[in-house]
């Protein structure tokens, strides 16, 4: 431990120094009294003054947690000799908070003495986080003397962002040829009815629809049943992480992980393969795969994902080709506020995916300005964000706005309702 | 009168820094008050007899009271939450330092008032005390051992 003196040393030091010496010019023995409890107060202190030998550990009830999770955690101290005066922080990053519990405290230690504290941590926001920069501070009976030490007792902690309730997903313009749980637009074997048609060979005797048949039996035809099969899907989660709107408490970014996440995790229940794409200052993916495993990959990528500013230029071009696969369904979470993602996803559709925007609306974090210019600003924002969504519209991709007050279903089931009509348009 | 005006002058001029002080989270107007203080009690002790002062004790515990107090209540500043009994282990320590500076400085006046005043005795003390001073603050200011 660091050691250092606390200005009460100095002052006792003075004091006593001032006092003695007074005594000695003045002749006046009183000022020599005066002076002798600080002066048999500071000796006694840097007497008995002992290097304090601390021993913590932390215990953590779990490595992993959902966001807005309680954590049980445990500091266990013990020391070899008495300790008049603990102090112990833990040094809470920002995301966690500490709801139970006092952080910083400071307790007493006798010879030998263990002691435990026990807290409890919320998880305000998803990250990854090392927990366990622990700052001691003892002091000796008179406050004279104080020791320091930071300790580096770091757990890692992952939160995981707090799933959405969903209760349908976006489904997807085309299929991919694997069984899954998506109705395809093809015919095939499968369980859902499509069409009627004449029997051809080779056809299973028992998809031969016998009552249709009958009403044509005069024209001597066998007829069967065509049905649709079902298919799993590609979805590519294009997170757009360029730039973001936040207040002191929440951000977009923060938004759209949660979205992303909750997207990805229902999108693989359904045994689609998912794969993701992080596009902004730093270009991280995840090429499409299945299983409980793929959802423990994106979901430790979305905890990665940051804002990194970035001045360069990117389009689709730098996204390798495996990460998007033909007929893959492209659902973009982005706040649409740079340039940059605007002209990809863009760029994307132009290529011919599937696209949907689920854009995480940065108009809850702005504020209009006092000023009538700055009013008119804000309308004129607002507007250019209407005409941006309106450009993806006539271009067939669906644009819903999600601010996280209302159900992310919600702001999907806009998309499902753009897509059934878009359908019906081509149709 | 004017010696007592004097007096009230320099304690109240003493209070008004220790809030001041105290307010700003500034620790070294402590010692400033209590200097100030001990100025006003050496500016009495002159202007006196030569008899020794019976309540140099009593001032010398009020003083380093006042002292304690002023830095615990620095240190309650910091927002560190004490267990349950902290206060009171540490009013009752104040308490016997306050009584352990009475009986000390009773102790030295008596050692006092037993020796010659005007002798060689008195110069000792004071030798020694200087150099118990300077001892005390050599000890102070040492850096401690890597």
């Amino acid at each position: 431990m660091r050691r250092s003196a606390s200005p009460r040393i100095t002052a006792y030091a003075v004091l006593a120094a001032a006092g003695l010496v007074g005594a000695l010019a003045a002749r006046r023995p009183e000022l020599a009294v005066l002076a002798a409890p600080f002066a048999v107060t500071l000796a006694l202190g840097l007497r008995l003054d002992r290097e304090p030998m601390v021993g913590v550990w932390l215990s953590l009830d779990r490595d992993r947690a959902l966001e807005r999770d309680e954590l049980p955690l445990e500091l266990e101290l013990n020391s070899e000799a008495p300790i008049e005066r603990l102090e112990l922080r833990l040094v809470v990053p920002d995301g966690l908070q500490v709801v139970d519990g006092d952080n910083p405290t400071a307790i007493r230690l006798g010879r030998d003495d263990e002691r435990t504290i026990a807290l409890t941590l919320r998880c305000l926001r998803w990250g990854n986080y090392d927990l366990g920069e622990i700052r001691l501070r003892a002091r000796d009976r008179f406050g004279l003397l104080v020791w320091e030490q930071a300790l580096d007792r770091r757990r890692p902690l992952r939160v995981y962002p707090h799933p959405e309730t969903l209760r349908g997903l976006v489904p997807p313009m085309a299929t991919q040829p694997f069984t899954g749980n998506e109705v395809a637009r093809q015919k095939g074997d499968g369980l859902e009815f499509a069409d009627l048609r004449a029997f051809a060979p080779g056809d299973r005797v028992r998809s031969i629809n016998w009552r249709a048949s009958a009403r044509r039996a005069g024209t001597g035809e066998l007829v069967v049943n065509d049905r649709h099969p079902e298919r799993n899907t590609d979805v590519i989660l294009f997170l757009d992480s360029f730039a973001e709107a936040r207040d002191a408490e929440r951000s977009t970014l923060d938004l759209a992980v949660r979205a992303a996440s909750t997207l990805a995790s229902r999108y693989l229940e359904r045994r689609d393969r998912v794969g993701i794409v992080s596009f902004g200052g730093i270009l991280r993916w995840l090429a499409p795969g299945m299983g409980i495993a793929q959802r423990y990959r994106i979901v430790d990528s979305l905890l990665e994902t940051e804002i990194v500013f970035n001045y360069a230029w990117k389009d689709v071009s730098i996204i390798p080709s495996r990460t998007l696969p033909p007929q893959a369904l492209v659902l973009a979470v982005t706040p649409l506020l740079d340039e940059r993602s605007v002209a990809a996803l863009l760029d994307l559709r132009a290529r011919g995916y599937d696209l949907a925007v689920v854009e995480v609306s940065p108009v809850p974090f702005v504020r209009p300005g006092e000023s009538e210019a700055d009013r008119l600003a804000y309308r004129l924002w607002l507007l250019h964000r209407q005409e941006l969504r309106s450009r993806y519209e006539r271009l067939g991709v669906a644009v819903a706005s999600w601010d996280g007050e209302t159900p992310l279903d919600a702001a999907l089931e806009g998309v499902r309702a753009f897509r059934r009509h878009a359908r019906l348009a081509r149709a | 009168m004017g010696l007592r005006s004097g007096n009230a002058t320099a304690g109240a001029l003493a209070m008004l820094v220790l809030a001041f002080g105290l307010i700003l989270r500034i620790p070294a107007v402590v010692p400033a008050g209590i200097v100030l203080v001990g100025l006003g009690y050496a500016a009495s002790l002159a202007v006196q007899n030569d008899a020794l002062d019976a309540r140099a004790p009593v001032v010398a515990a009020a003083l380093f009271a006042a002292a304690e107090l002023g830095y615990w209540s620095l240190e309650l500043r910091d927002a560190v939450a004490d267990e349950p009994g902290a206060y009171l282990r540490r009013l009752g320590l104040l308490a016997g330092l306050t009584l352990g500076s009475l009986a000390l400085g009773q102790l030295l006046l008596a050692l006092v008032d037993v020796s010659e005043r005007s002798g060689i005795a008195i110069e000792a003390v004071g030798v020694v005390a200087a150099v118990a001073a300077l001892a005390i603050v050599a000890l102070a200011s040492r850096r401690p051992a890597p």
